[in-house]
């Protein structure tokens, strides 16, 4: 196998730009559905092993409240998964940004909570992945955990990889109280296709 | 007389890549700065005609940097190059007296256009 288990500071800076245009193009997505400014951060992106994740992914989070973490698996050229995590208590919030009504008896809970998750991790991966012209699939989201602090989030770590990259994204929405962190992992074996990816983008410049 | 130009972004490769789009006839002095608060320092010190500013940035970003040059008396033509391709982040940024406004990543034709248009080609 191919396996990477680094990634040169080089590849590392364009990779945190690359997804600063990806996130750029989800935050446009989401500020058309939701009909408000979203303010974006500066990605961090680094390798973690599966022993480390944990810890690493606690100390990114920096939201006190209970949460709701969303995960979702994608495969293709690049192989990994998405875990969206945001205030519990905003989702009813959100629910009336995206036209959802109370009395809309078709919609549970669970629904929303996975679409919500569904709709940034899936604008964000995809702009990622339009930058650099790479298609992916998505298996269907799942919830994580609920009504949990951050310390309980990953309480189930993922089993199936032992070293990724790790990339983490922030998501809030301009006088609004829905704040949300999105984690990418992209498997070490994803890495020599993700490289290839990279270097064919920046031979345009 | 090459036109001093200044790039703010915090990223090296956004950074070398605007600087490859400029059209290669267009004679220019160029300063980097990787975040907004050095951009407002090289900003007093140099003195620069055109800005290409990135918003998204650690320690100062491209909206704060903005406000800072506008505070100090905005002499320089702005263009702001940005991942953030929101209507309100564009709106705002030529309220703070951007003359143009690039999405991520930068295309030649585009840049170029806007250079005509003030009068640098």
């Amino acid at each position: 196998m191919n396996d990477q288990t680094t990634l040169s500071a080089e590849l590392r800076d364009a990779f945190q730009e690359i997804t600063n245009i990806g996130m750029g193009r989800a935050g446009y997505a989401l500020a058309r559905v939701l009909g408000t400014f979203v303010e974006l951060s500066i990605p961090r992106v680094q390798m973690v092993s599966a022993q480390d994740f944990i810890p690493t992914a606690s100390g990114l989070i920096g939201l006190d409240d209970k949460l709701v973490a969303i995960h979702q698996s994608f495969f293709g050229r690049w192989k990994g998964e998405t875990i969206t995590i945001f205030n519990q208590s905003s989702c009813d919030e959100v629910a009336a940004l995206l036209g959802y009504s109370q009395q809309d008896n078709k919609y549970s809970h669970t629904e929303l909570q996975l679409d919500i998750g569904n709709i940034l991790s899936g604008a964000c991966l995809n702009g990622i992945a339009e930058v650099l012209g790479v298609e992916l699939h998505y298996n269907h989201p799942g919830v994580l955990a609920e009504n949990v602090h951050k310390d309980r989030l990953f309480a189930h770590a993922p089993s199936h990889w032992q070293q990724a990259l790790l990339t983490e994204v922030n998501f809030a929405l301009e006088h609004k109280t829905f704040k949300s962190h999105l984690l990418i992992l992209l498997t070490s074996e994803s890495l020599a296709n993700l490289q290839t990816d990279i270097e064919k983008f920046m031979a345009q410049y | 007389m090459a036109t001093k130009v200044l790039v703010v972004d915090d990223s090296v490769l956004s950074r070398k890549m605007l600087i490859q789009s400029l059209p290669a006839d267009w004679e220019v002095d160029i300063t980097e700065a990787s975040d907004g608060k050095e951009a407002v320092e090289l900003y007093k010190k140099l003195a620069p005609e055109v800005i290409f500013l990135d918003l998204t940035m650690p320690v100062m970003n491209g909206f704060e940097a903005l406000e800072a040059m506008n505070q100090l008396g905005l002499e320089a033509d702005v263009i702001v190059v940005s991942a953030d391709i929101q209507p309100v982040a564009e709106k705002r940024v030529r309220e703070l007296g951007a003359i143009a406004f690039i999405k991520k990543p930068v295309s030649t034709p585009k840049l170029v256009s806007i250079l005509i248009d003030y009068g640098y080609l």
